[in-house]
Formats: C-alpha cells, sequence, structure tokens
C-alpha cells in the first residue's frame, strides 16, 4: 500500500498522505476552505458544513472526508461557493448578537465607542484616545458639537438611560489638551502621491486628515487666515472652545497637512493648476460650492456640486467634492463622515487609480432589544445612574467617567476581527436578510473566567471535547435536540461550572464571539459607593 | 361563555406531604441492575424514567457521582431523547397520535380541544394538578380509527372535538370500576389438528379492542364448555374490519367475523361450537333471552361475517403476496412449535448444513442472487452489504436489526416484530452467520412495547432450548441476541445514529464513509438491515433466490409491506409484489376513496412525497419513485383526497421531521427550521412573492448538504407538492385554501339551509354561535376557532367553509 494518494483539486493535483482528509490535502495546495467545527487535534465533528467541496457529484464536508486516490475535488466552484454560502447564511439567521455595537455602527464616523468606553472604564485614558483619534478626524469638534446620535442606539437607553458617550468624548478631550498631548491616528506609509484639499471648513479639515493618514502629501487651501470655517462661528457662539478648535488645527498640522492659508480657488489658484499639480483634488467649498459648480466647469445635481455618493467623485476624473458644497449635511458627525470618506476614496483612486467607497465590516444585526433580556448584561455593568458632570465647566472628572463608562453594557462582540463567522461572511458576500430569525439575546456572565453567549454559538462542539479532554468535573454537554440544542454544564446554570480548567483553552478555540473572556470586557466596575443607585435602574441581582 | 365542560374531581393520591423517596438507594438499585459502564446509560436512564416517571436530579447526580457515567454523557444523552422527562409528569397520560391520518383527520383540533378542556396552560404538557399529561406521539398505528389517541392503555378512535368531555368521563368512570387487567400474552401452545377461534392480537387490533373480545371467547368457550382453542395469531392485515375473528375447523373453509365486539362473542362461539352438555345450552337460552328484553336488542352474530369469496376481502388480497408476512393471520406469534411446523428454522438448518468455509459465501450468494435491496428506505443492495461486512478482517462483528421505525404513518416493521420474532431472528441468525457474527441486537422502539415484549419472549424460549448462546441451534457457532430499546428519537433510525444511541450516546449521525459494515458498533464491522429485510432471508433461503427474483419489477425484487390508510375505503396492512402500480394498491386493494376523488398519494413518509393521481399508474419501485421525488421509505401509503391541503401536508411532515432533527448540522438544524417558518407563513395567509422559489432553492440545499438521510429527505414531501400542486401554493399566496384546511384562510358561515336548529349553538365549544331557536344562526368569526365540530354536527349541511 502506498503511503500517499494522488487527487486532484479544481483541476490541480496533489500528492497528500495516507489519512490525511480532502481539508488537509487541498491546504497543501494553498486552496483556502472555510471551517468553523474543525480544530486540529479534535476528531471532526462535520456538524457545519461551511467546508463542503464537490466530490462525485456528491456535496460532502471536505473535513471529514478522507482523500482517497483518484478523487476529483470541486472547491473553488460557484455551485460550492452557493452551498457554502447557503451555511453561512443559515447559521447568521440563528445568530443573535452584533459584531458592531448599536452605537458604533450608528456613530457616521464608526468610532468603536464600547471599545473607548472600556479604556476609559480602566482608566487608560490614553488608548481611549487613540481609539476616538483614531476613527475621528476632528474629536474636539464632536466632543463639542456632534448630536450624539450613537446614544440613541445605545441599549442601555432601553433599560434606563443611554451612555453618555459625547460626554466621555469631551473627557478624552479635554484630558488631552490638559495634560498637553497631541495624539495622532497611525499613519500609512508615505504614499509619494500628493493631494489638495479646497476649503478648510470640517469637511475640508477631515479629508485632508484621512488623506494624510493615508499617506499622500496634503495642502489644504483656504480663503481665511486660520482655517476651521464653520467651526470658527461655533467658537464665537461659545458652543466650542476656541482652544480646542487650536487643539485640532495642530492635530492636522502635527498629522503633515500643509496649510495654504488666503487662498482663494478660481481667484488665487485654479482649479487646473491644482489638477496640474496635484495627484488628486478634494474640494470642500461648503454652502457656496452650488454657485462656484459652473465656473469651475463641474456639474449640478438637485442640491450641490455633483459628485458620486459615497466616493464624492465628480465628473473630472482625480477631483472630488463633499460636504455643504454636495449636499447639506445634518450634523457634524456626519460633516466628517463625508469629508473622512472622500479622502479615502481619494486614497484609493492614488493608489489604484479607482475611487473606492470605505468598505464597512460585515455585521450581523439583532435589532431591537427587549428590556426582559437586558438583565444578563447588566452584571457587566455599573448598576449606577447616568452621571452627569457635577463640574461647571461640564466635563467628566476622571473618576465621574470611569463610573460612566461601566454603564456600558459592552453589547458588542469581543471577537470582532477574529470571529471566523463574521469574516467568511464578508468573504462569501452573504445576504443577513435572507433568512430572518432572533433567539433571545443572552449572556451567561454568572461567575467565573467565561463568558457565554448562546445566540453567537454554532454548536461546533469543540469547547465541549475540549472540556471532556481536560477531564472537567461536569464539563459542558450538548442540551436538548433539534434546533433548540444548546451547549451548557450538566446541572447547572452557569457555563463556568463545567469550566473550571479549561475556560481560556475554550476561549481560544471558539470559531465566534460564543465563548469570550470576562478580562477582555472590561474591569469590574469602579467602587460606585458614592452613587446610590435608584430601584428602578438596580440590576435583579448580584 | 359556557359553564367548564369538564368539572373534574379534585385530584385524589396526590397529597403534597408524601415522603422524599430515597434517592440514593434507589439509584443504587438502578445501577446494580443496568451497569456502571458508560454503556448502560441510555438503560439505567430507561429504568430511572420507569420508577419514577420522570428524572429526578439528585438521581443523576447520584449516577454521575457512582459509575464511569459522566454528568456531560447523562444530561446531553436525557435531553437529547423524548422519552425522559424532567418534571413529574401527570397521573394519566393521553398520547395523541400525531400520523399522518390522523393529521388528516384532525387530530390538531383533537389537541387543542384537549388543552382547552383539561386547563393545560400553553407551553406545558400537564394541568395545574398533575391530573393528565398531554403528549402527542408519532404514530399510534391505527390509522384506520383516526384520529386516534390513548389514555393510559385505552385506545380512543374515530374522535371528534364535541366527543372529548364524554371520552374523558368515560375514561375516570372506567378507571374507578376497572377490573384487574388480563394479559393476553400467556404462552399457550396449539394443539394440532383441533378447532380454533383465531383472533388477531397485534397491537393495532389491540387499540380496537381485540384483546377484551379475546377474553370474551376465552370466557365464552368456558362457560359454553365449548371443544375449541381460543388462539392468539399475529397482525391479520385488514385494519380497516378488525377486530376480526377466524373460526378455523380442520377440513372445513374457515368463516371470518369482521368488526366484532365483545358483546358477540357468544353468539359467535354458540354458532360454530354447539355447547355439549344440554343443560348449559339451555341455561345460555335462557341469559340471551332475559338479556335481549333488558337491553332491547338482538344479537346479530351473522352480520359481520364474511368469508374469502367476499369480494372486497378478495380484492384486498387478490393482489397480494405474502413472503414477509407469510402466514399471516394463522400463527401464535410466541408458539415456537408452531412456527417449526410451518417451515420455521428450516431455512437456517440449510444454512449450517453447508460447510463452515463456504457458508457465508454460500449465504451471500443466495441474498445476492435473489436482488434482495434494504426494505429501510434507500433501497441499498442487501448482498452487497453483507459481503462488505463478511470482507472486514477481525473476529468481532455484530448484526443490528433495525426496528426503530418512526415515521408517522408507517408501522409494518411493528406488526412483523409482533406477528413473526421467531422469523426474524432466523433472518438475522442467518445474516450472522453470513458475516461471521457472533452477537446479534435488535433496536426496537420503546414505543413498542408489545413487539419488544415477543421478541424477548421469542429469544428467552430459543436461550431455554440451546438455540441461541453457545450453539445456534444446537448446532452451529455461538450467537447471542439482545435487544437495545430505543428512547424516542426519530432521527436513530439513520444507522450511524442508531449506532451512536446503543453506545449510549446522543443519537447524531456522523458522515460516512466510513459505513457501518467497516466501522460500526464500537467500531468493529456491523452489518445493519431493517427488520423486514430480515423477514424475507428465511423464504429466500428455503424457496431459493431465483423464486424471490422471479418476483417484482427489474430492479426490485421481491414484495413490499406497505401500510395503507388515508381516505381510502379498505386500509390496511398489505404486502405486495414490487412493481405492482399505485392506482392498484388504492383502487384494486383499497377499494378507491372512501368519499369523492382521491387526488394524491402520500409515499414514503417525512422522506417521501405526494405522487399525484394522475401518475398513480406508475409501478412501485424503488427507482420509479425516487424519479418521481418520493422514496419509497419504509412504506407507509396514505391516500389523500379532495379535502386534504398539500401545502399543510408538506408542512406537517415538515414539522416532523425539523422536531426530530438531531440538530448536528446546520443544513438540517437551520434549514428545516426556516423552510418551516416560511410554510407556516405560507399557510396562514402571510406568503410572500419569492417564498416559493426560496423554499425550492433552500430545499435543494438542504437536500445536498444534510449530513445524515434525515436531513437529505427532508425536503422531499415540500419539493414534490411543490412540483404537483404549484396551483395550491400559489392559491395560499392569493389567500386561498383551496381544501379548506388552513384555519387562517377560511371561515365558516351558516347557510340559508339553517332552521335554526340550535344543535351547532349547543356544540361549539368557544361559544362563538348565539343560541338563536328558529333562526338562522350566525357565527362570530372572532370567537371561532374552526375546530368543524358545527360544520360536523349540523344535520341540514348549512355549515359552510368559504
Amino acid at each position: 500500500m502506498s503511503s500517499t494518494v494522488t487527487l486532484t483539486i479544481d483541476g490541480r493535483t496533489v500528492e497528500a498522505p495516507q489519512g490525511a482528509t480532502v481539508l488537509e490535502a487541498a491546504r497543501m495546495l494553498g486552496v483556502e476552505i472555510p471551517t468553523l467545527c474543525h480544530f486540529p487535534g479534535l476528531p471532526p465533528s462535520a456538524s457545519c458544513l461551511v467546508c463542503l467541496v464537490k466530490i462525485d457529484g456528491r456535496m460532502v464536508p471536505s473535513c471529514a472526508t478522507v482523500a482517497e486516490e483518484g478523487m476529483k475535488v470541486e472547491s473553488e466552484t460557484e455551485e460550492v461557493f452557493e452551498a457554502r454560502r447557503t451555511a453561512l447564511e443559515l447559521l447568521l439567521s440563528d445568530h443573535t448578537g452584533d459584531c458592531l455595537a448599536p452605537c458604533h455602527r450608528i456613530c457616521p464616523a464608526q468610532l468603536n465607542i464600547p471599545l473607548m468606553l472600556r479604556h476609559i472604564q480602566n482608566g487608560q485614558v490614553e488608548k481611549a484616545l487613540q481609539t476616538l483619534c483614531g476613527a475621528v478626524s476632528l474629536p474636539g469638534a464632536t466632543a463639542w458639537l456632534c448630536p450624539a446620535p450613537c446614544e440613541k442606539g445605545c441599549r442601555r437607553g432601553v433599560w434606563d438611560a443611554p451612555t453618555a458617550i459625547r460626554d466621555e468624548e469631551r473627557f478624552l478631550v479635554q484630558t488631552e489638551l490638559e495634560k498637553g498631548w497631541t495624539v495622532l491616528p497611525e499613519k500609512d506609509p508615505p504614499l509619494e502621491r500628493t493631494a489638495a484639499v479646497v476649503g478648510a471648513g470640517p469637511t475640508g479639515l477631515a479629508a485632508a486628515w484621512r488623506l494624510a493618514r493615508g499617506g499622500a502629501r496634503t495642502v489644504l487651501f483656504h480663503r481665511g487666515e486660520k482655517g476651521g470655517g464653520s467651526l470658527r462661528a461655533e467658537t464665537k457662539r461659545g458652543t466650542l472652545p476656541a482652544e480646542v478648535l487650536e487643539h485640532e488645527l495642530a492635530r492636522l498640522r502635527a498629522l503633515g497637512v500643509e496649510f495654504c492659508p488666503r487662498t482663494e480657488l478660481g481667484k488665487d489658484v485654479s482649479l487646473e493648476a491644482l489638477r496640474e499639480e496635484f495627484d488628486a483634488v478634494i474640494l470642500a467649498l461648503g454652502p457656496s460650492g452650488r454657485e462656484q459648480a459652473g465656473r469651475l466647469g463641474l456639474a449640478s445635481g438637485p442640491a450641490g456640486l455633483r459628485a458620486k455618493p459615497h466616493t464624492g467623485e465628480t465628473d473630472l476624473p482625480g477631483v472630488f467634492a463633499a460636504g455643504a458644497a454636495v449636499k447639506r449635511t445634518p450634523h457634524i458627525a456626519r460633516t466628517l463622515a463625508e469629508g473622512q470618506n472622500a479622502g479615502e476614496a481619494a486614497i484609493a483612486w492614488l493608489r489604484t487609480g479607482r475611487a473606492a467607497a470605505p468598505a464597512r465590516p460585515f455585521s450581523s444585526m439583532t435589532g431591537r432589544v427587549e428590556r426582559k433580556e437586558l438583565p444578563d448584561f447588566l452584571r457587566l455593568a455599573g448598576r449606577i445612574p447616568r452621571v452627569s458632570p457635577a463640574s461647571e465647566t461640564g466635563v467628566f472628572r476622571p473618576a465621574e467617567a470611569r463610573a460612566e463608562a461601566s454603564r456600558c453594557l459592552h453589547c458588542d462582540c469581543r471577537s470582532v476581527g477574529a470571529c471566523k463567522l463574521q469574516r467568511y461572511a464578508e468573504q462569501y458576500g452573504v445576504n443577513p436578510k435572507r433568512f430572518s430569525g432572533r433567539q433571545r439575546m443572552e449572556i451567561d456572565a454568572r461567575r467565573g473566567e467565561a463568558l457565554f453567549e448562546p445566540g453567537k454559538c454554532i454548536l461546533c462542539g469543540i469547547c465541549v471535547q475540549i472540556a471532556e479532554r481536560a477531564r472537567e468535573e461536569l464539563g459542558l454537554t450538548f442540551i436538548g435536540r433539534g434546533f433548540d440544542v444548546r451547549i451548557g454544564a450538566p446541572f447547572s446554570d452557569a457555563i463556568a461550572d463545567g469550566l473550571r480548567r479549561a475556560a481560556r483553552e475554550c476561549v481560544a478555540a471558539c470559531p465566534t464571539g460564543a465563548l469570550t473572556l470576562r478580562e477582555e470586557t472590561a474591569v469590574p466596575p469602579p467602587s460606585l459607593d458614592r452613587f446610590s443607585p435608584t430601584p428602578e435602574n438596580r440590576a435583579p441581582d448580584a | 361563555m359556557k359553564p367548564s365542560v369538564l368539572d373534574l374531581p379534585p385530584a385524589a393520591g396526590l397529597a403534597p406531604s408524601e415522603a422524599e423517596p430515597d434517592w440514593t438507594r434507589a439509584a443504587e438499585e438502578i445501577l446494580d441492575q443496568c451497569g456502571r459502564d458508560r454503556k448502560a446509560l441510555i438503560p439505567v436512564l430507561q429504568a430511572v424514567q420507569e420508577r419514577f416517571g420522570w428524572l429526578p436530579e439528585p438521581v443523576l447526580r447520584h449516577i454521575a457521582a457512582h459509575s464511569d457515567i459522566t454528568p456531560a454523557a447523562i444530561v446531553g444523552v436525557a435531553t437529547f431523547y423524548d422519552m425522559f422527562r424532567f418534571r413529574p409528569a401527570g397521573r394519566h397520560t393521553i398520547r395523541v397520535c400525531r400520523g399522518t391520518a390522523c393529521h388528516v383527520a384532525g387530530a390538531e383540533r383533537i389537541e387543542a380541544e384537549l388543552r382547552r378542556l383539561l386547563k393545560i396552560p400553553p407551553g406545558d404538557d400537564t394541568d395545574p394538578e398533575r391530573r393528565f399529561t398531554i403528549e402527542p406521539v408519532a404514530c399510534l398505528g391505527c390509522c384506520t380509527l383516526a384520529p386516534v389517541m390513548k389514555i393510559d392503555e385505552r385506545t380512543y378512535g374515530r374522535l371528534s372535538p364535541e366527543k372529548l368531555p364524554g371520552v374523558i368521563r368515560q375514561f375516570l368512570a372506567d378507571e374507578e370500576t376497572r377490573a384487574a387487567r388480563r394479559s393476553t400474552e400467556e404462552p399457550r401452545r396449539a394443539a394440532a389438528g383441533k378447532p380454533e377461534i383465531r383472533v388477531g392480537l397485534g397491537s393495532c387490533c389491540m387499540a380496537k379492542g381485540s384483546g377484551r373480545l379475546f377474553h370474551a371467547l376465552e370466557d365464552a368457550v368456558e362457560r359454553l364448555e365449548a371443544d375449541v382453542a381460543v388462539k392468539r395469531v399475529g397482525c391479520v392485515g385488514m385494519c380497516h374490519r378488525t377486530p376480526m375473528v377466524e373460526i378455523s375447523v380442520p377440513g372445513r373453509e374457515s368463516v371470518f367475523y369482521t368488526g366484532v365486539s365483545p358483546d358477540d362473542a357468544a353468539a359467535i362461539v354458540e354458532r360454530h361450537f354447539k355447547p355439549r352438555d344440554p343443560l348449559v345450552r339451555l341455561t345460555e337460552g335462557w341469559r340471551r333471552f332475559l338479556d335481549r328484553l333488558l337491553n332491547d336488542e338482538e344479537a346479530k352474530p351473522g352480520e359481520g361475517a364474511m368469508d374469502s369469496a367476499d369480494p372486497a376481502v378478495s380484492r384486498f388480497l387478490g393482489r397480494q403476496a405474502h413472503i414477509a408476512t407469510e402466514h399471516f393471520g394463522r400463527l401464535d406469534p410466541l408458539d415456537l412449535e408452531e412456527y417449526l411446523a410451518h417451515e420455521g428454522f428450516q431455512a437456517l438448518g440449510r444454512c449450517l448444513e453447508k460447510e463452515e468455509t463456504s457458508r457465508p459465501a454460500w449465504i451471500a450468494d443466495q441474498i445476492e442472487a435473489s436482488g434482495l435491496r434494504g426494505r429501510g428506505g434507500a433501497g441499498f443492495p442487501a448482498g452487497r452489504k453483507w459481503r462488505a461486512v463478511q470482507a472486514q478482517p477481525g473476529p468481532v462483528k455484530y448484526v443490528i436489526c433495525n426496528g426503530d421505525e418512526g415515521d408517522p404513518g408507517a408501522f409494518m416493521d411493528r406488526m412483523l416484530l409482533e406477528s413473526f420474532p421467531y422469523r426474524i431472528i432466523e433472518g438475522m441468525a442467518i445474516a450472522a452467520l453470513a458475516v461471521g457474527a457472533r452477537e446479534g441486537i435488535f433496536y426496537i422502539r420503546r414505543e413498542y412495547p408489545l413487539a419488544v415484549h415477543r421478541v424477548r419472549a421469542a429469544i428467552g424460549e430459543l436461550e431455554r432450548r440451546g438455540w441461541l448462546g453457545e450453539r445456534l441451534l444446537g448446532k452451529g457457532p455461538p450467537l447471542r441476541i439482545r435487544i437495545a430499546e430505543g428512547a424516542g428519537a426519530f432521527v436513530c433510525g439513520e444507522e450511524t445514529a442508531l449506532i451512536a444511541s446503543i453506545e449510549g450516546r446522543r443519537g447524531t449521525p456522523r458522515l460516512r464513509p466510513p459505513f457501518p459494515a467497516q466501522s460500526g458498533l464500537d467500531g468493529k464491522p456491523t452489518l445493519i438491515n431493517n427488520v423486514e429485510t430480515f423477514a424475507l432471508v428465511p423464504w429466500i433461503i428455503r424457496r431459493g433466490p431465483d423464486r424471490f427474483a422471479a418476483i417484482g419489477s427489474k430492479n426490485s425484487k421481491g414484495t413490499k409491506v406497505f401500510a395503507l390508510a388515508g381516505a381510502v375505503k379498505r386500509g390496511g396492512l398489505i404486502e405486495v409484489p414490487m412493481g405492482v402500480t399505485i392506482r392498484e394498491i388504492v383502487e384494486e386493494i383499497g377499494g378507491g376513496a372512501r368519499e369523492g376523488r382521491w387526488k394524491a398519494v402520500q409515499i414514503g413518509g417525512p422522506s417521501g412525497g405526494c405522487v399525484p393521481e394522475r401518475l398513480a399508474d406508475t409501478p412501485i419501485d424503488y427507482d420509479s419513485l425516487r424519479e418521481l421525488g418520493a422514496i419509497m421509505g419504509s412504506g407507509s401509503l396514505v391516500v389523500l383526497d379532495e379535502r386534504t391541503c398539500m401545502v399543510d401536508i408538506a408542512r406537517y411532515f415538515l414539522r416532523f421531521t425539523q422536531d426530530q432533527s438531531c440538530g448536528k448540522c446546520t443544513f438540517c438544524r437551520i434549514g428545516s427550521k426556516r423552510m418551516l417558518e416560511i410554510l407556516d407563513r405560507i399557510c396562514e395567509g402571510r406568503g410572500r412573492s419569492g417564498d416559493l422559489e426560496e423554499l425550492e432553492q433552500l430545499g435543494r440545499q438542504i437536500s445536498a448538504g444534510s449530513l445524515c438521510g434525515l436531513g437529505k429527505t427532508a425536503p422531499n414531501p415540500v419539493l414534490t407538492t411543490l412540483r404537483y400542486f404549484r396551483d395550491e401554493y400559489e392559491a395560499h399566496l392569493q389567500g386561498r385554501c383551496p381544501a379548506g384546511k388552513c384555519t387562517a384562510l377560511i371561515r365558516y358561515v351558516v347557510t340559508d339551509r339553517c332552521v335554526g336548529c340550535t344543535l351547532c349553538a349547543q356544540h361549539c365549544p368557544v361559544g362563538a354561535i348565539p343560541m338563536t331557536p328558529y333562526r338562522k344562526h350566525e357565527i362570530n368569526d372572532d370567537l371561532c376557532t374552526r375546530c368543524d365540530t358545527c360544520r360536523t354536527v349540523c344535520p341540514y349541511e348549512a355549515v359552510e367553509i368559504r
């Protein structure tokens, strides 16, 4: 008997060791086959069926099919993708829990708010600032001016009152000022390309921020002396402290944006000249952009300069437009997002010659959560009423910030980025709306190191096997049958009782965010003695 | 609102102060009896359940602490199987049949009405006073009595919602006065050459009162001192006419009585076997005369009489061929001597005569030449399977008889096990010789207590004779046979799940290959065949494979047993040659539709499909059925008429498989649920455009992607009805249910034919019809639950479904 077998996968020949699975053979060829329930060292469970391949006209799970001599395997075909996609769509239809928390998803700048709050709660202000400044171009502006749509989506609001997200932002920006820091987002390597932005209002600043971050040499042309556009007016009105605006402009300079003041488009410099000089031009002309369109030789749309949605491309190649010049934006966060998006599209254009709208990560969406689903999550949160800044400055003191941050329910997923289900969903372009279904949203946070969210569990059984291998006293088991099967510890309502030894190993092996470590969520809420909970917002049990 | 229909007396004997049982002692006793090995888990749990009626946690914890069984295994297994409960049950259990025939006849209404009547809260199965627990069962196998339910051991058939209060009251009254129950299972021995009164005592016959008839006949024979033996025989097949009695006198043609009640027993005995003592005759005559005076009715012994010349009977039997059911209705299932007198164990004997070295190959040759294909559903050639196990090296191999028949509407295997236990053991023993196995296991559903009992009794008898155990038939190699009882999980009919179940694990299937032939029970080569397959084996060996292969069609040889039920005149268990057409079965054997026209046949249960009447000339064999989108399945055959909604029937089967899915693989666990949700939506009038296409697409993907046969075939009922009855689906999307079945899409109206007799108002269980004597009644649509009672009771046919 030969010690290897030869088979073909998508027409390519591979020699695999006797006894190897089709999956292993495919990996030898570098053919990527998705897997969820497969775990090296454990016998195959063949339950998730996202690793389907077609052999002899039959769809079979590659993880459990032993490669045989002369086998002809189809893997990279539309039919196989279709089957895998359906498996993923089915799993997602039974998936309760969001990849991104609603606040995060609602934020036009896609700020990871729960992460920021966890840093604040853990007393890591710098990390929190890094999170903030990595997503928002002018955090000072949003901290003072944003109407905080994120708070409308906050699930804590279903219980008592939403987390004071904008107040937390204000606290961070204020701390930065006081400490004399200038926190910069991570910058991509230099691009050897140049970009011009016209207009130093919030849109233009945001676009310049994104271009500079993306590694382009960025020059910002503006009419006035100092820049800031409509934000100047806010400082005069007293809604935005002047030093905050200055700080933001300083941040942009520190990021490498070159300001070119007293330069008006069409007067001091022509669009043609800019196009000649720069590889990309972003027009952020403000409300006056509409009248200027004709003069600049650009077409007008119903609300202003005509630009493609999402990318801001105008009819002229390499020229982008954004902000009030294109259409009115409802609030500062939206405005910044428009500028940032145009900047991102321009970066893509500079890199590849094609403007691309910013990719949004795949996120499973659970939708409305009922009040009765929340008590489980309240175990992870501070059981205090919403904190308001006590000082007349309207800014949190550090203890207040930490206390308020502890009110976050952490309804986001700690496995974003590590979750295989999310990754494949994106990769296979699943339609999360093909099937609908919704289980109760719950989290087992009663005790122990591990948190368990049954709604995110795909029943791969890896944790069951690891717990058995680790000789756990109780261990884990499948409970029930059919659609209602779930994972649990026998004779107990807490998963932790079944995972006294193997919790970390199981968390590491979990293909989704069903099992996570408590410590990744946040340190226990700080001492809240001075906040006396009122009866209506007290969590049901400790 | 009407007053409570059923004012039950308060529960007695359920005093809350009952002392807590000694859990530890009970657990220890059970462990001592069943063993402390991991594999003993299911029998251990069954023993606990038997003892307490549920699984108390202290007992389970003790078992985990004092055996090799882990807590995870206990909870995983106990929550997998339907029979295990985690809360105490009520004093009486009402098993409501959800079989196909019952569903079509309105079982859902029965269940809903029972819940209402007994005040069982939604989501619960027991009333707050713990008197009754409702337990839906896949099939009670009394399809010709549909809709049926069973309260404890008593079966009630042809139910309707308005009959229920009376039934419950009657049951409670009977409970109080109930005499000690008598067993029909005492060992008996036939006396050759003596007249016999044969009574079919399969569990479906028993459900129709054959047990009581049997005792009434015995009593009558004793009282009349008649020289005749009352004999228990297996299934008689003619379910539509049971309870049935055959008067067999040597040298004379048998006389049959059908639809006999225990009250007729004396008259029958007297008619055929005149009492010898004139005094007895005289007193009997007087007694009957007085009875007649008191009861004002005449005993009519001749009424149900029939003989095989009866055209209905001859047409019922005419097309049949009895191989698996050879000597049906004549043999006492447990009388080994009688089995031997009817060529029993001759086939096994012939195999043992062969040289030991050439024997396995010879047997496999016979089976292969016969063309026998597995009767469990998929039709895999038996000879090939046997050879595959035979070819495996190693001294330890197993033979398993798959008696986990769980399809609603299928009870062929149960009937065979109950009627011919020796024949199936013989078939298994021949298989064991062929493959070299020394251990055989019957896996039988726990819902089939009589089958378990009779097989166990038959094994016991053979062991006593030394025919099983050390030396097969007293001269062959060793063969031990034991029984593993299922615990209520349809999926365990799948062979890898069945093996997992025998091994004491959750009955989840695994990917094949490796097939059980290579790696089965305990990882050893294992031959698994269905009951009917084994039942055919002795005949094949005895008569020769050519005789068997001469019957049937090109690729499907021999015969197939079907359970014929539904809207057909003559239902029952039939065995027909392969290749007979659907029309011949329905119209010749079954006598056609009971009323109106029949429009389709559902073949193969939840894995099968609906074949429309226009394709009824298709011969029944494995391949032609597969081409139609159906499968042979285990052989249920339900005839559907115009009043059956095809969308509803598809939903019914999908609900069954979805409920029985083991929950392992994505396609079956979630896919079947999503399909069911779409069907629910359609039946409730909330269907959307694109739903039918999604059903087809998802259905095909579930078929292609699922791990085991249950999932792969689950979409068949939906896909075939979409294929042949798409117009009905489309009507639902437009808000109409052409068959008038889907409650959300119909309403009940009173027409001008109404004379105001108030019968409907009196019977309406929810008070939706105001009492308006001599005026046309009105139905309050908001209150109406569509229970159909008004329409059934109206003598003027004035209630219509719109």
